[in-house]
Parts: structure tokens; sequence; C-alpha cells
């Protein structure tokens, strides 16, 4: 077998791009000694302050403790544990409103394009209204208003083994021990004792990113429908198809070709605006580590830019997937 | 095609420099100097706490905290009126100090060891405060050994959170914690019943009850959980703007002991008391030293009047705070204020 010998550039293709390379090389140079500038800059300025300057901080004890952790988390864990807690309670809140923001937004965005008439009407006003409102002003309104609304713990609601009260939705678990039955949630002294707690600020932060970004979604997802051809669904109807199951088989996957782009940057939106919690008290990655840790440790810089790491690669995450499912569903096509 | 190509990349390059150069500009070289060039006192202080720092009826940020920046541009610049208020919280605080953002805070922060090597220097303690609880006047609780599963709602990164933490944790009892970005969505909270119980500087817990229609319906628990020393803030590394600080908020102290006030600091100068004419700079060059007018402690007194003024204007009996001098009486009077020697 003989090596297929690789093309060599023709001296004419190269010097016609040369000024093409030297601009890049220049620029990557230009690039570099900002950042190698900066960086000194900063270390040059913390020593002159006699800042202590790193990340050492992360394996103290932290000391304090987190409303909701999904982690075991004590006074004892460290700065690193309340860190990870703090994501993992942002990531939880984000996939939360994700999924319910995505239903929203097809419910609506199907209730927008049917027939006139209140369905329609009523799509309409959701849009109008939710997405010209202040998102803070919202997750506001829906963590007081829900504190106001649901009474005390001593006059709890009671619905079967479910408790329902202003300190949060309180879920009965299965329990092994001592006896296998359902750890049944009940009022005791201060407290509630047993079963699974879900907090208001968990609550109404779900509840005020979902209906925010749903009516972003709606549109975008009405958008993607509208992009589908009408002989499409002309013959849909004349093969028989009912009109959920054509809106399912030949309609969303159309949609979603034109709408998955635009939703990705809507669910990227979403996960940022996840850090308003810090207002209601929802223990997330701005809150605990934007707030507590940088104060607690005095190591500001650090935090904050632990802070944008975090952020940012969620927000890449979410992009690489977006990417990943366009390009599947472009490959479907043949495209 | 290539040189287009290339001045766009040339202008994307220039942005990217602009970013960058403002991101990494070099630290301050030195804050008196700056004050005096900008010819205005950046202060940071707290968004809102009623007799601190809270906007009045016109619109006009006063209080105990904007006295002291007023104080402080008194006497580096000569002029209380050229201030400049930042409201800001604990996070912008923190970083916005060290980067120049304001030149101090005079703010509600507590002395804390962390804090202070971590850069942030505490000139002159101003407010002897102590944290405590407020709970609903029908409340089960009254003492804190009450509050045992309790829910609490306090202020994100205060040093309350540590304090719970260790006081709870060292008598044993278990308490739920829920944190605020401020401290009024806290009391909203607490006050929509989401919690049992607000932890705060009891300074704060009566700045808060003052403004609330039905105080009656709460009340504070007797036993105070901590010390909170409380003062402004500068940037470590400043050693001239720290000695500037230091020394203005001690004038404001000395002043008091002395007996010299807002209204006679005039006819004081003629006083024949030498440490009075040491404190207003009728004699020695101590301010000239700093860096500042040897006047500087007269400005500071003409523009807001010594510590007591401060307090009873502010804070005191007389106020809707309605706060005794407590531990911040002076020490002739068996509290804990004291100005160093002005010699």
């Amino acid at each position: 077998m003989t090596a297929i010998p690789k093309p060599r550039m023709s001296r004419a293709i190269f010097m016609e791009r040369l000024p093409g390379y030297a601009g890049q090389a220049v620029l990557l140079a230009v690039v570099a000694w900002l950042a190698w500038r900066g960086v000194s800059n900063f270390q040059a300025n913390a020593r002159a302050l006699h800042l202590s300057v790193g990340f050492g901080f992360l394996h103290g004890q932290a000391g304090f403790q987190i409303a909701q952790s999904l982690i075991e988390f004590t006074a004892q864990s460290s700065y690193l544990d309340a860190i990870i807690a703090a994501t993992l309670n942002t990531l939880l809140v984000v996939a939360l409103a994700g999924v319910l923001s995505t239903l929203i937004g097809l419910c609506i965005a199907f209730g927008r394009l049917a027939p006139p008439g209140l369905v329609r009407g009523a799509s309409a006003a959701y849009v109008e209204v939710f997405r010209n409102i202040p998102l803070l002003l919202q997750i506001l309104f829906w963590y007081f208003s829900a504190i106001a609304l649901l009474p005390g713990q001593e006059d709890s609601l009671q619905l079967g083994p479910i408790l329902l009260n202003n300190r949060g939705l309180f879920l009965p678990t299965l329990q092994i021990d001592p006896t296998i039955g359902l750890n049944r949630p009940h009022v005791e002294g201060f407290d509630v004792v047993g079963g699974f707690a879900i907090l208001p600020e968990l609550m109404a932060l779900t509840l005020g990113l979902s209906i925010y970004n749903g009516a972003f979604l709606a549109e975008i997802f009405r958008a993607g429908i509208l992009s589908v051809p009408r002989g499409q669904i002309e013959a849909a109807a004349s093969v028989g198809l009912s009109g959920v199951r054509a809106a399912w088989l030949i309609v969303l996957p159309q949609a979603l070709r034109v709408a998955l782009p635009a939703a990705g940057g809507q669910y990227q939106t979403l996960a940022k605006a996840s850090s308003l919690a810090a207002a209601i008290g929802y223990p997330d990655i701005m809150q605990i580590v934007g707030g507590t840790v940088a104060s607690q440790t005095s190591q500001a810089l650090e935090a904050m830019s632990l802070v944008v790491l975090l952020y940012a690669t969620i927000n890449l995450v979410i992009a690489l997937a977006v990417g990943l499912g366009n390009r599947r569903l472009l490959k479907h096509e043949g495209r | 095609m290539q040189l287009r190509r290339m001045l766009s990349n040339a202008s994307k390059v220039f942005l990217a420099l602009t970013v960058i150069l403002a991101l990494t500009a070099t630290a301050r070289a030195d804050v008196l100097d700056d004050v005096k060039t900008n010819g205005v006192l950046k202060c940071g202080v707290t968004l809102s706490a009623p007799g601190f720092s809270a906007e009045n009826n016109a619109g006009k940020r006063e209080g105990f905290d904007i006295d002291l920046c007023k104080a402080l541009a008194a006497a580096a610049l000569g002029d209380e009126t050229k201030i400049q208020l930042t409201p800001m919280d604990l996070k912008t605080a923190f970083a916005g100090l060290p980067t120049g953002v304001v030149d101090v805070l005079t703010h509600r922060f507590t002395w804390t060891q962390s804090r202070d090597i971590g850069g942030l220097k505490f000139p002159k303690i101003m407010f002897f405060d102590g944290q405590g609880f407020v709970v609903a006047q029908k409340s089960k609780a009254n003492k804190i050994a009450d509050l045992n599963n309790a829910t609490i709602c306090t202020l994100q990164g205060s040093t309350s959170e540590l304090i719970v933490a260790s006081y709870f944790g060292a008598h044993k009892l278990k308490y739920k914690i829920v944190t605020f970005a401020s401290a009024e969505q806290a009391w909203d909270a607490f006050v929509g019943k989401r919690c049992d119980t607000v932890i705060n500087d009891r300074s704060g817990l009566a700045a808060r009850l003052a403004k609330l229609p039905n105080k009656d319906d709460y009340r504070v628990l007797a036993e105070t959980v901590s010390n909170e020393p409380i003062g402004p803030i500068v940037a470590q590394g400043q050693q001239r703007w720290e000695d500037v600080v230091r020394f203005t908020l001690n004038a404001l102290v000395a002043a008091e002991e002395l007996g010299v006030t807002q209204a006679n600091v005039d006819e004081q100068r003629n006083s024949q008391n030498p440490d009075v004419q040491r404190l207003l700079g009728m004699t020695g060059d101590l301010g000239s030293k700093m860096g500042v007018g040897n006047d500087y402690a007269y400005k500071a007194i003409k523009a807001v009047g010594n510590y007591g003024e401060l307090w009873d204007r502010n804070v005191g009996p007389k106020t809707p705070l309605r706060l005794e001098r407590g531990r911040n009486a002076l020490v002739a009077n068996g509290g804990l204020m004291m100005s160093v020697p002005i010699r």
C-alpha cells in the first residue's frame, strides 16, 4: 500500500494567504500579551495590597447552614461542599423550570394557533402579560403572595398524608426503618418533622421562572409551527391522522428544526435568570457562593470568578446540548 | 477582502483591549490624593437602615452613617457637601472598596478577623452593637433556648449566619435558616410568618421595628448573643487615608469628651485648654502631617457635631429608633466609647 502524498500548497496560494496568517499570528500574540499583562497586573496589585490570593480557602470549614441541600451538608462541611450544594440547587431549579416552561410554552403556542375564541385570546393575553413584567417582580410576587396566602404551620392544610403551609410543601416518604411504611410529615413545636420538604422559595422561583420563560418559549414554538408549510398539515389530515397525532408526528418535528436554536438561547437565559433566587432566599450559586462564601472568607474576587465560571459552564453545556440536538434534527433530513 | 477582514479583526482587538485594560487597571496609588484630585469623597452606604442610612421624605439620604461620610469629606476636602453616596449590598461593597469604586464604606459591617486580614481595615469602632432575636408578640419563645427547631430569617453573608451556627451548635439547639440578599426581604419574610424569628444587630432590629405601624406585635428577646464592633472600612495598604479616617472619627469622640459641640466649636477655638487647642488645630501640626488641613477636626465637628450629637440626632431617644447610649456611652459615663489621645 502506498501512502497518498499530501497535496502541497502551491506557492501562489500560500503567498495569497500570507497576510491572513500574519494577521492571525499578530492577533494571537496581542491576546496572549493582554492576558499575561492582566494576570501579572492582578497579582502585583494583590501583592501591593497584601491580599492573600488563591483557592486554598475552599477546604476550610464553612460553619453556616444551607436551607436546602441535595447532598449531606452540616455546619462542619467545607466551603467546597457548600459550592457543590449551591450548584446542585441551581441545576435543580433550572431543570424543573426548563421542563415546566417547555410544557407551558407548547400549550400556549398551540393555544395561540387555535381558531379565534377564548383559548386563543387567553393565550395571547398570557404571553403579553407575563413577557412584559420584569422577572424579579414576578418572582417576588409569587414568593410573598405564597407566604401570605398559605396558612401558618399551626393550621396547615392537610391533604391525606401531604402537608402544606407557609414553611413548604411536605410530602410523605417511604421509610424502611424501624418498620416499613409511610413517614408522614407532622407538626411538632416550631418544626414539621418527617417527610420530604419542598421549600416555598423553590416553589416560587420555579413558578416565576417557568411562567416567564414559558411566555417567550410559546412565541418561539409558534414561529416554528408557523414555519411548517400548510400543505404538510393538510396532507396529514388527508391520510387520516387525528389533530393531536398530526401535531406530534408531522408538525412538531419540523417546527423544532426552526425553534430549537432560538429555544436554546431561551434556556440559557433561564439558567442565568435563576440567579434572581438570591432575592427570595433560595440557596443557589449566586446566593451561597457570591454572597455567603464571598463575605465569610473575604475572598470576594475568587468567589466571584467561581460564580462566573459555574454559570459559564452551565450555559456552555446547554449550548452544547442544543447544538447536538440540532445536528441530529438536521441529520434526520439528510442534510 | 483580506484587508477588510484584517480591519474587522483589528477593531475586535481594539475592543478587547479596552475591556481588558479597564478590568486590570493598576491599583490606586493613594486614596487620599485621589480624593483631593477628584474633589469628592465616595462613600459606600447601606441600602436602607432607618437612622443610619435611609432616604427621608424629601428623597435625601440621611442618618448616622451619612454623617460619618460628611465628617470625612469635611476633614479631607473642607466641604461636607462634596460627597457621593453609593448604596451597596455586602457583595458590591466588599468587591468595590479594594477596586476603588468607593473610597470608604460608612456602612454597618462588623469588624471581624477574617475581614481584617482579608484586606478590609476598620480604623475605629463607632458603634458597639450585639445581635439579638425578634419574635412575634404571641410567640411561645421567651428566651433563645425556646427557639429549638425554629426557622430563622437573616441576611446572607452576614455575621448573623455564623453566629446562629455557633450559638445554636454550642447550645445543642436545632434550627433552619433562610437567608436573603437584603435585610428588607428577610424582614418581609419574617413579617409574612415564613420564619419564627429574625436575627440582626439590635440597632438594626430597632430600626426595622421603628418603621412598623404595628410594632407592638413583636418583641426582642432579652439575650444578646454576640459582640458586633461596627465602624467605617478602608482598603488595606492605604496608610495615609486610613490615618485620616481614623483620626477624624477619633476627633468626633474627643470633641464630646472635651465638650466641643457643633454650636460652640467656633468659640472653642479660643479655648485655653491645650487639649482643645490641639484637637482644633490651633497648636501643633498633627493635621498637616497627615496630609490634610490642620483644622480637619474643626471642619468635621463644624459639619456634623460631636459623637453624642450624631447619636442623638439620628438614633437617640428622641428619634423613632429610641436607642439608649448603653455601651456606646463615653468611658467617663460607664460605656466603651473613647478617643485615643490627640497628642
